[in-house]
């Protein structure tokens, strides 16, 4: 964690004037960001407390200026990394010292879209939203839902594997991208995959989503688009027990009902969400409550609902309503959305967690997380993907209070660590960034992680694209060797 | 190392041919430690190795550049864990896709995959095709529901990828990237799967009419009204028909769609195709409920391999469900002109056209002419960023025309990732990509 204004200065003075001069030529002078002051937007994500002032930031207005500038920097060793919006969770936006910063944000246009097969083209900077409400007239859609989703890009969502509440019955980011156009870490441009969805080959789509900017920097994509359901119904059930609750989630999930969303905030969540703008009229004198949206055709929904209901009933909730009209639907979910930047009026820091564990492991997970909360005093909220097993701690802090931000990183540290005890993992939809790095050794060997290397090796050969994510550096030279010769 | 055994005979694994080459010598290693160790000593002495599972697509990919190394997974087959409240289930390689099935079924739970797989058929071997049946409409491919892959590499390094839940991005997702790789890059030795709730009640629809365009029309409005079938597939009437198929006029086409989930949904939905196909269909739409496993779809699934002859042609084009029509004038004029009769089958809604020359009655070992047809075609489905990919033909076709047709950028990366994996390229040599 780097903050100073010495460290900003240095980075931007880090950048040779030959190579800021030809950047300024290749995407026009206006599009290259040096001021300090201009810098400090791009020097984290929305994880605030890693900090690193770029040494520019420059917007390639398509695809042969982002090649032309990654070239350059190649040729200079400049480290480079992408970056949507900043609505990241894991730090992966994070520049390391010295590094320019490819802003994809001027590259934001919905190139075309196909209702009759279903896709559209894309650039990386169009905001995930923004593509769902153009798509509203042809009663489509682009399924992935991130919470950040007002403001987080589609090259971001693809870069990260974003999720989202309705990734539940939809999946993630993975399932929907069909082909991409992209310009590799070593200056190439690529066309990966195929619009009709079953490209020959090796599937490297499916490895360059989710790749956190590693491998290159994705500059149009062409997305599976999804129909509208026809109907929806969203219930909000209150719980006054958290295991009845959790107990709701897996029997929904065990019974044969895939819902399209089933969330669950707890107390804390609740009392954040209400005391802020986002005030969504969530009960507050719950344990937690459960947003469970179903969707579909009309026919049959009905029964499902009631079937919700059925098994809910028997948990012994203290509050069940249906949103009765599309009003009290969006104001439910802007609270769950929302939630995140609610802790902000708590605290000034906060540490979200991305956990996963197998469902059935969810109330005892949760119930592991209040005991860490107590054992290091701190102020844990949790609003989360219950139907997913994908748990998000808000761990808040204010990272002036030293001895506090230590006890939250121990906590952060152990509530990982409970997760790999119960088969889970450290990231469900977040990605690892710089902020997970750390925990990577506790999921895989270093056999496991040098297949990535591997891999990474041959889109971005000299590692300075986005260097310092995803991927934890050998311990030793030696450990680049495989199998029955490594030893 | 144990010897080949049980449950493959000596005699069954002697006859297994890769394109008329035979195995130079069997494994079948009973667990992963004696896996990595056997190909850690293939790897160092640079023989090949041809990883199999059920063996029911071994005729997939370019001929074998050599096949030292037979490596049976049949030893490996044992179903880890099943928790179906977690909708988990874990298997080794050489686990059967019945036998999953059946474990599931217990659950009233499923994979929810129809490919082509005979009783032999194992999860290691359907991951290394992506293998997927006419359900994919709904349910995608098996990489779709793949969690977590334990593999071990060339070099016999013993890694893993993913993990047991829903949500993952721990790492590169490799559980996607390695399914259809057809053991180019490791050998699956384990995996965690996504299972999904049987459906309650499923209901099928033929409409017969002898005009393509109006069952593309119909399987079109299908999909724009934003209905929801788990299959949808239009063929020739007698490729459909079990029972008579050459009572069916030669010229009749059917469209077959299937919905599957709850009752009323399913009842609404068919209510829906009747009216829009009311005024387009020749006959009445044909409803009939069904079971799981139904053998209508069964058979769909297996279009292109019923017969295991090894001079049939079959073919998979990736185009826009738009492009079908003109796709099959192209055949037709061909079939026409060479004297090759053909078949084809066409899964409307994922842009998919099996076509499938049946080895002729007297085949006379001349392929130049449909090689070249091929190339063309090919060719031209490029301009429309659309594939071909030789899925079954006999070894002469193949060497006169690449199997999978990646070039470019993305063929060099494969072959450099290839590199990296499998330094000494000696997991299928020549069968993938570029011939390698």
């Amino acid at each position: 964690m780097s903050t100073d204004k010495e460290t900003r200065k240095k980075s931007a003075s880090e950048l040779p004037p030959a190579v800021l001069g030809e950047l300024r030529k290749i995407v026009g002078a206006e599009n290259v960001l040096t001021d300090p002051v201009d810098l400090l937007v791009y020097s984290c994500d929305a994880i605030t407390y890693h900090q690193q002032s770029p040494a520019a930031v420059v917007f390639p207005a398509d695809t042969s200026q982002t090649a032309a500038a990654v070239r350059l920097l190649l040729e200079n060793d400049i480290p480079f990394l992408p970056r949507g919006s900043g609505t990241g969770l894991s730090g992966g936006a994070l520049p390391l010292p010295g590094s320019v910063v490819l802003q994809t944000s001027h590259m934001n246009r919905i190139l075309s879209a196909d209702p009759e097969n279903r896709m559209a083209e894309v650039q990386p900077g169009v905001i995930n939203s923004f593509l769902t409400k153009a798509l509203e007239p042809m009663k489509l859609h682009f399924a992935p839902d991130p919470s950040s989703q007002v403001a987080a890009v589609l090259g971001g969502n693809i870069a990260e594997n974003a999720g989202g509440p309705h990734c539940l019955k939809y999946g993630v980011t993975g399932n929907h991208v069909l082909g991409l156009e992209v310009v590799l870490g070593d200056g190439t441009v690529a066309g990966l995959g195929s619009p009709w969805g079953d490209a020959a080959g090796l599937d490297l789509v499916g490895l360059f989503v989710g790749s956190e900017g590693t491998l290159g920097i994705c500059t149009q994509a062409t997305l599976k688009l999804t129909p509208l359901p026809q109907a929806v119904q969203t219930l909000l059930i209150g719980f006054p027990r958290l295991e009845e609750a959790g107990r709701t989630v897996s029997q929904i999930i065990a019974g044969g009902i895939i819902p399209a969303a089933l969330e669950m905030i707890d107390h804390n969540g609740i009392e954040a969400v209400e005391q802020s703008v986002y005030a969504a009229g969530y009960p507050r004198d719950v344990a937690a409550v459960l947003l469970v949206e179903i969707d579909g055709f009309q026919a049959g929904l009905e029964e499902q609902a009631q079937r919700i209901r059925a098994i809910a009933e028997a948990n012994h909730p203290s509050v069940i309503r249906m949103a009765r009209n599309e009003e009290e639907r969006a104001r439910l979910w802007a609270g769950r959305k929302r939630s995140y930047g609610a802790q902000g009026q708590l605290a000034p820091d906060c540490l979200v967690q991305d956990v996963t564990v197998p469902r059935s492991l969810l109330p005892e997970m949760l119930e592991e997380v209040y005991r860490i909360a107590e054992e290091y005093d701190l102020h844990i909220s949790n609003c989360f993907h219950a139907g997913d097993g994908n748990l998000h701690p808000h761990l808040l802090f204010d990272r002036r209070d030293k001895a506090l931000t230590n006890r939250v990183l121990e906590a952060a540290g152990q509530i990982v660590k409970a997760c790999l005890a119960r088969g889970g993992t450290i990231s469900g939809e977040h990605g690892i960034g710089v902020d997970k790095l750390p925990y990577m050794r506790l999921v895989f060997s270093e056999e496991d992680l040098e297949v990535m290397r591997r891999l990474r090796s041959v889109f971005n050969p000299r590692n300075l694209c986005n260097p310092g994510k995803l991927i934890p550096e050998p311990e030793k030279c030696e450990s680049r060797q495989f199998g029955a010769d490594a030893a | 190392m144990s010897a080949p055994g049980t449950p493959q005979t000596q005699e069954a694994l002697s006859a297994v041919r890769i394109d008329g080459r035979t195995i130079g010598s069997w494994r079948q290693p009973a667990g992963e430690a004696e896996l990595a160790a056997l190909l850690a000593e293939a790897n160092g002495r640079g023989q090949s190795v041809i990883p199999m599972g059920g063996r029911s697509h071994l005729d997939w990919g370019n001929p074998p550049r050599s096949s030292d190394i037979g490596l049976s997974l049949a030893g490996m087959d044992q179903v880890v864990s099943c928790r179906p409240d977690d909708m988990l289930l874990t298997v080794q390689a050489g686990c059967t896709l019945h036998r999953i099935q059946e474990e599931l079924a217990a659950h009233r739970q499923f994979l929810p995959v129809d490919p082509e797989a005979g009783p032999e058929s194992t999860i290691g071997g359907l991951v290394a095709v992506n293998a997927y049946g006419p359900m994919r409409l709904q349910h995608g491919r098996l990489r779709d529901h793949i969690l977590g892959i334990r593999v071990v590499t060339a070099e016999g390094a013993r890694t893993k990828c993913g993990g047991q839940v829903v949500k993952n991005v721990s790492g590169y997702d490799l559980s996607k990237f390695y399914a259809g790789s057809l053991g180019w890059l490791g050998v699956f030795t384990e995996f965690h799967l996504k299972t999904a709730p049987l459906a309650e009640y499923a209901c099928s629809g033929r409409i017969r009419q002898s005009d393509f365009s109006a069952l593309q029309r119909i399987g079109q409005q299908i999909l724009d009204r934003g209905l929801a079938p788990r299959s949808q597939v239009i063929a020739p009437g007698r490729v459909l028909e079990a029972t008579d198929p050459a009572g069916v006029p030669e010229e009749a086409l059917e469209l077959a769609v299937q919905f599957a989930g709850h009752p009323e949904s399913v009842a609404w939905q068919c209510r829906q195709v009747s009216e829009l196909a009311g005024p387009l269909a020749g006959e009445a739409i044909r409803w009939v409920e069904e079971s799981a496993g139904d053998p209508f779809w069964q058979r769909i699934s297996r279009f292109g391999f019923d017969s295991r002859s090894p001079d049939d042609v079959l073919l998979k084009v990736i185009a826009p469900f738009s492009l079908t029509a003109d796709l099959l004038r192209e055949c037709r004029a061909f079939s026409e002109r060479s004297g090759r009769p053909f078949t084809w089958l066409c899964y409307a809604g994922c842009n998919l056209l099996w076509v499938l020359f049946p080895r002729r009655a007297a085949e006379d070992g001349s392929w130049a002419e449909l090689a070249s047809w091929l190339e063309t075609l090919r060719r031209r489905l490029r301009t429309r960023r659309a594939e071909l990919i030789l899925a079954r033909a006999p070894r002469e076709l193949k060497e006169l025309f690449e199997v999978w047709g990646v070039e470019g950028r993305p063929l060099e990366l494969m072959l450099q990732i290839k590199k990296q994996l499998d330094p000494k390229s000696i997991l299928n040599p020549g069968r993938y990509v570029g011939r390698q």
